[in-house]
């Protein structure tokens, strides 16, 4: 199918739907412990690692950063590293 | 074949709002395109910036006094935040539908999808609306501790951000209603949209953060 003619951006739809499936066990995982009282930073950590993978499609396919030039690639990158790698760290230590 | 499409929407456009007709009519069939444009991307990253600050400071406080935090996030209404969180991504579909629509010439349905997005951005600030009045009722206010403080401030700065992106989606949502061409209304549509997923992504950081992480 011609992209010109194409009625939705399938990539984009298919990310979404992913992205609610993960907002509802996020929350699931948040609310419920799962892992017992015992290992709270256990699940603590997997809730915060699942929003930032959520963060990182919205940023890959809803902003199209997937298809910008390499240095708005790398500017998120480090963004992404940073303060998802120091949020972690923090709730680990 | 999606993967390719923006390429082939803006490889041969000019990046910049278009003053240097040399470099405009250079075809670059090799570079990838970028929406917006660089000012948009450089003041989105610095915003990102700041809320990625808050949220360092926000676990750095929550490590020292995890006790509070636990108990103070614990009277936070997470039912309220995970239905704006779904809010917002069904916004941010509606967005990405919309800008689809608008770049391949389906004004109509751009129009109805920003329509949409607008109204989940009122539900989003109604909701926020609604949690605070509970939240002040029941006593807790920004001076009662840390916890508060960040929790009213972090959402606060953000119901600002979806204030200003709601603004921006009226502003794209007028121009989609008249025929200009696409080249005319491309950079305020794809500034809009790209704000969006932004006041979009911060609100699932914070959601995790302030609401969900290590509740009881």
């Amino acid at each position: 199918m011609n992209n010109e003619t194409m009625t939705f951006p399938r990539r984009a739809v298919t990310v979404w739907v992913l992205l609610v499936a993960l907002t509802i066990s996020t929350f699931w995982l948040g609310t419920h412990q799962p892992f017992g009282s015992t290992d709270t930073r256990m699940a603590s950590v997997l809730v915060i690692a699942l929003a930032f993978a959520k963060v990182y499609f919205i940023v890959a396919d809803f902003m199209e950063v997937r298809h910008a030039p390499r240095a708005l690639k790398i500017a998120f990158g480090i963004w992404f590293i940073a303060i998802g790698g120091a949020i972690v760290v923090l709730n680990l230590v | 074949m999606s993967e390719r499409m923006p390429e082939f929407l803006w490889g041969e456009e000019e990046f910049d709002s278009g003053s240097v007709v040399a470099e405009r009519r250079a075809p670059r069939p090799q570079t990838p395109g970028l929406p917006a444009e660089t000012g948009l991307w450089l003041f989105v990253l610095g915003d990102m910036t700041v809320f990625g600050w808050f949220f360092v400071v926000f676990m750095w406080e929550r490590r020292r006094d995890e006790g509070l935090f636990v108990s103070s996030s614990s009277a936070l209404y997470q039912p309220i935040g995970v239905v704006n969180t779904l809010v917002l991504l069904v916004s941010s579909l509606l967005v990405v539908l919309a800008l689809h629509a608008h770049r391949v010439g389906r004004r109509p349905s751009a129009v109805r999808y920003l329509g949409g997005a607008g109204l989940c951005a009122a539900t989003f600030a109604g909701l926020k609306a609604v949690e605070y009045t509970l939240e002040i009722q029941a006593g807790h206010t920004p001076t009662e501790n840390t916890f508060f403080l960040f929790y009213f401030a972090l959402t606060g700065i953000h119901l600002v951000h979806v204030l200003v992106g709601a603004l921006l989606l009226a502003g794209w949502w007028r121009s989609a209603r008249r025929e200009n061409p696409w080249g005319r209304d491309r950079l305020f549509a794809e500034s809009a949209a790209v704000y969006w997923h932004m006041v979009d992504l911060l609100w699932i950081v914070i959601f995790t953060l302030v609401y969900l992480v290590g509740t009881e």
